[in-house]
């Protein structure tokens, strides 16, 4: 599926999806929204693939939002609604199961950093600048940002980025808690690759319902949370890879998880 | 956080930035966060999409598609 636009490749287990637009800062388009809805089919339905890396192609720019020459292109705003209730790219990709990690360099902007909330880790390099610019084009977020951001941040401080279109760097970013972790640019794929490869040593089964109860635990009343937890580690705990865990463990060995 | 004698002076210019986005884009996106922190995501995401959708037919919007096309300020209305 690779062309121009977007680059998915696969190395022992973990799948990189690259924004390959370099030329205009990785500005998402029509042909890399396709591309990104097939990757992220690709990556949820590949029993090879246990975590997708996402970067963006080139020195300057994770991505520096949606291509804006492609606005107003929809023939009505009733059509351009229809095509996104239809196919919900966002959505889908804050449904998948699978770990997502957001290696962010440069530009991460507007669809960029909104990206990059849809990943559940994001490791920025020490040049990276986030914001979300919208308001002052006189629009709004509108791949989720206004709903991640203030669950990822404190509500307050979302709003402030929000209202105001402010961009922050890498060290700023760190310390709201917006990306995990800051290194040298050139480390960063390195980074990205090895917390990767860390959470491939975890049990599959447990990586995907823990992120399932964190996610989906939010939209819950506390108790409620508690009871879906309790059901979801009832679930892990019957399965061969707890017991096999365990008895690694025991034995004084590393674990060899199937994901079942 | 400011130095005490430079607060009115940071706030006025953080209004002053805020004022010169689009003036719609602002309340919606305003709406956006306030409303949706109580909803499921689903739902808010929903709620953002909605918006975002109404803000197509506003003149500002097309100025700010237009200004940033043209690499210059845009002039918003409130329309």
């Amino acid at each position: 599926m690779n062309s121009e636009a977007l680059v998915y490749e696969k190395d022992d287990g973990v799948a990189w999806v690259t924004l390959n637009r370099p030329d205009v800062l990785n500005a998402l388009n029509m042909e890399m929204r396709d591309e990104l809805w097939q990757a992220l089919h690709a990556l949820e339905d590949d029993p090879d693939v246990a975590v997708a890396i996402f970067r963006g192609a080139g020195e300057r720019a994770f991505s520096a939002g949606a291509d804006i020459s492609e606005f107003g292109t929809a023939p009505s705003v009733v059509e351009a609604r229809r095509a996104r209730r239809e196919r919900d790219l966002w959505g889908y990709m804050l449904a998948i199961e699978k770990p997502l990690i957001a290696a962010v360099h440069g530009f991460v902007l507007g669809a960029g950093i909104e990206l990059s909330m849809c990943c559940d880790l994001r490791i920025a390099a020490d040049d990276a600048r986030l914001g979300l610019p919208e308001v002052s084009l006189a629009y709004i977020p509108s791949a989720g940002g206004t709903q991640l951001l203030p669950r990822t941040v404190s509500p307050g401080l979302a709003m402030g980025l929000i209202l105001s279109g402010d961009a922050i760097d890498a060290q700023e970013a760190l310390r709201i808690g917006l990306v995990q972790r800051v290194v040298p640019r050139r480390r960063l794929y390195a980074e990205a690759e090895a917390l990767a490869r860390r959470l491939m040593t975890r049990g599959p089964l447990a990586l995907r319902h823990a992120k399932k109860a964190v996610t989906e635990g939010l939209d819950l009343p506390l108790a409620e949370g508690l009871a879906l937890e309790a059901r979801l580690a009832r679930l892990v705990l019957a399965s061969q890879d707890a017991r096999e865990g365990i008895k690694a463990q025991r034995e004084g060995r590393a674990p060899q998880f199937a994901g079942v | 956080m400011v130095p005490r004698e430079r607060l009115t002076a940071e706030a006025t210019a953080l209004a002053e930035r805020i004022a010169a986005r689009g003036p719609i884009a602002v309340r919606y996106a305003k709406e956006a966060v306030s409303k949706g922190l109580d909803m499921t995501l689903e739902q808010a995401l929903r709620l953002e999409t909605d918006l975002t959708i109404i803000l197509q037919t506003t003149e500002d919007r097309a100025e700010g598609v237009r200004a940033f096309l043209d690499k210059r300020s845009p002039r918003f209305h409130g329309r």
